[in-house]
């Protein structure tokens, strides 16, 4: 008789089950950095083991700053974080600003879409790699199942950076993002898909605190 | 002492065939005049085929088959192979005839857990080499190779038990001369236990030494020293393909052998291999190579092989393979490392996904990246290998995540022109690099452009070339340039 009430906690603990008036508690997740993030995503950060959709339209309105204390725990607690074909360099004085650890950070250049997928897959895969962030301008949605399942594998955490047409299309990604810089010159976060329920409400990221730890 | 046979009885066959799956019925003949079969596969067994029997004969049975030459020199470069790859299990691999070696385990009892669990390890290490070998271990080498040859796949750790082990076997295992044998069956003497069992006299008397020979060195009365086989430094090995192929997979497939082979010899000499090269020989064209260079020394068989089929799905052969050589071009001793307090963190994954990555991506595709000390921007970091490491440096000033490969003019850049851009930080004066022809001297600011986006900016006095300023002509007043170099993401 006691079986039961383990078994039952055991099931409403897995990640998979979604439970509709709040967010999936245990899924595991890594802190954002950002308080008022944390608060709106699954589990309190960004999802582990999932692929995560990051929909912004232009450039330079902080979406890459909003990775970088994820980054920088990860490459500190000596994990890899790989970036693929990212669209300009990624300029080392800054990303040292941020408190990446450099020796851990791995950028790979690839120029065609299937070998760009292929890195990242591999890359995700790896139970060495903490995060894999990837440009890939677009994404087939099989592919995007492909990542998911790689990401499970390693354990990883997959950051795609979309242009905002892609928000569209379907996807089995854990988390979809849309980014947007708002007139008050924040970054607006709006929360297409999470694990337990959309969110109407955006986050608001003021440019000083997004830069905080390292303008 | 303990000595461990491995006999091939299939070697001829295997010899020849090992690099391609086996499908078809295929034999081996030997002898000039009336050749006959020496060894055959399963499929030319069911067709009723047996060894000894004429080709002629084979061949009105199944016309299918196909029947090869014996080739003995492939033959002993085979027994070579495995004797690399024994290494591993004992110090002295020797050859014993023409399709045995023998080698002395006793040594490795420990090592491997028991001599069960070594004779195990060694019994499944060998088909992936794509060869079948019949196992004996027994105090001496000689009453070894005669279990081995009599396929009494059995252990005898002590010499009191050998000669009662040894008894039942057929005489024809003491692989003496053939005249010899054929009077011990005349005088209807069928096992080595009859023999034994003759007086010792008049056994001298009527053989010689031969026979007496044999059976002492097989019991331990005396000396039996062995000849071990000389290795070479580096390992190289060549495979013959049954058929000429150009898909991966049946490539692989004869790789997967080499591969396997390599590994052992490594593991023999506490190695691993930092550079290997594959040669695959055309028909009429010159041979391809591919080399294959490690981060860290390896010999771990599935990790060589993935990286092979990353390179062999790439590369563009001329024609079909007829052969592939594999050779060994740097090794490193394999050094003890620590392993991690955590499962999962070992450093081997780490740089077999880099290996992986540059495999299939090219070397200089797959970079880490590091500050480097120089005021000028578009100087101050560097890329470099993955695996070393990297030093920290801080800049003295707001830095953004991007740095344009090029300064872009502002204007360019920005969508709408007409709009404001408002600075929000700034002037950062940057001079330096008037020694050399890339001399900057420009003003950075931070900068909001109307749509959110923070932006580096610089003004400078010249149009910005990065490919060095050449001799400008001196206006009386000087143009103001602006350019987008960064982008704060």
């Amino acid at each position: 008789m006691v079986a039961m009430p383990t078994s039952l906690d055991l099931l409403l603990q897995h990640p998979r089950l979604w439970r509709g008036e709040e967010c999936a508690r245990t899924a595991t997740a890594v802190s954002s950095g950002f308080a008022s993030l944390d608060e709106c995503l699954p589990g309190g950060g960004w999802p582990r083991g999932a692929l995560t959709e990051l929909f912004t339209s232009r450039q330079g309105i902080g979406e890459f700053s909003l990775l970088m204390p994820l980054c920088a725990r990860l490459t500190q607690s000596s994990r890899r974080v790989i970036f693929i074909a990212p669209p300009h360099i990624p300029y080392a004085p800054a990303l040292a600003a941020a408190g990446l650890d450099l020796a851990r950070l791995l950028l790979i250049k690839a120029e065609s879409p299937k070998d760009k997928l292929w890195a990242l897959e591999q890359s995700l895969k790896s139970r060495q790699c903490g995060a894999a962030l990837a440009w890939p301008g677009t994404m087939q949605a099989n592919s995007l199942r492909r990542l998911q399942l790689a990401c499970e594998q390693g354990e990883s955490s997959g950051f795609l950076f979309m242009p905002e047409s892609a928000a569209m299309n379907a996807s089995t990604a854990a988390l979809r993002l849309r980014l947007l810089a708002n007139e008050a010159g924040e970054l607006e976060v709006r929360i297409l898909k999470r694990r337990g329920g959309t969110l109407t409400r955006p986050v608001r990221i003021a440019q000083t605190i997004l830069r905080g730890n390292h303008a | 002492m303990l000595w461990a046979c491995l006999h091939f009885p299939m070697l001829p066959l295997e010899a020849l065939t090992r690099s391609g799956s086996d499908e078809i019925p295929r034999a081996v003949a030997e002898g000039a005049t009336r050749p006959r079969i020496l060894a055959l596969n399963a499929h030319a067994h069911r067709a009723g085929i047996r060894k000894g029997m004429d080709v002629s004969a084979a061949m009105a049975l199944t016309p299918a088959l196909t029947v090869h030459a014996r080739n003995l020199s492939l033959e002993a470069q085979a027994l070579q192979e495995i004797a690399q790859w024994a290494l591993q299990f004992g110090p002295a691999p020797s050859q014993e005839g023409t399709d045995c070696i023998v080698l002395e385990i006793g040594g490795g009892r420990k090592l491997f857990g028991g001599v069960a669990a070594l004779m195990q390890a060694i019994g499944q290490g060998l088909p992936a080499l794509g060869f079948s070998a019949g196992l004996a271990a027994a105090p001496t080498p000689t009453a070894a190779s005669m279990l081995a040859r009599a396929r009494r796949s059995c252990v005898v750790a002590d010499t009191a038990s050998l000669a009662r082990e040894l008894a039942s076997l057929p005489s024809a295992a003491l692989g003496c001369s053939e005249p010899v044998l054929q009077t011990l069956a005349d005088i209807g003497v069928q096992t080595i236990g009859a023999v034994l069992a003759l007086p010792r006299d008049a056994l001298a008397r009527r053989f010689g030494r031969e026979l007496l020979d044999i059976l002492d060195r097989a019991l331990g009365r005396c000396p039996d020293p062995r000849l071990p086989i000389v290795l070479p430094e580096q390992f190289s090995t060549r495979l013959e393909l049954p058929a000429p192929a150009w898909e991966v997979e049946a490539l692989l497939f004869g790789c997967k052998r080499l591969i396997a082979g390599l590994c052992g010899w490594l593991r023999g000499r506490g190695m691993g291999v930092m550079r290997l090269r594959l040669e695959l020989v055309h028909e009429d064209q010159a041979p391809s190579a591919i080399t294959l260079a490690l981060s860290s020394p390896s010999r771990d068989p599935a990790h060589l092989t993935a990286l092979m089929r990353d390179r062999l799905e790439r590369t563009q052969l001329p024609d079909r393979v007829e052969a592939m050589a594999l050779a060994s071009e740097q090794c490193e001793r394999l050094v003890a490392r620590d392993l991690s307090l955590f499962p999962g963190m070992e450093d081997g994954e780490d740089t077999e996904l880099i290996e992986r990555l540059c495999a299939r991506l090219g070397d200089e595709a797959v970079c880490a990246l590091r500050p480097h000390a120089d005021h000028r921007p578009e100087l101050a970091w560097r890329a470099q290998r993955p695996t070393s490491g990297t030093g920290t440096l801080l800049p003295p000033g707001p830095r953004p995540l991007w740095l344009l490969a090029e300064p872009e003019p502002l204007d360019a850049f920005l969508a709408n022109a007409q709009a404001p851009v408002v600075l929000t930080d700034g002037p950062e004066k940057i001079e330096s690099g008037w020694w050399e022809a890339r001399d900057v001297c420009r003003d950075y600011f931070v900068a909001r452009t109307h749509c959110g986006q923070t932006l580096w900016l610089f003004r400078s006095e010249n149009p910005a070339t990065t490919a060095g300023a050449g001799p400008q002509a001196v206006s009386p007043k000087p143009e103001i340039f602006w350019h987008v170099h960064g982008i704060f993401a």
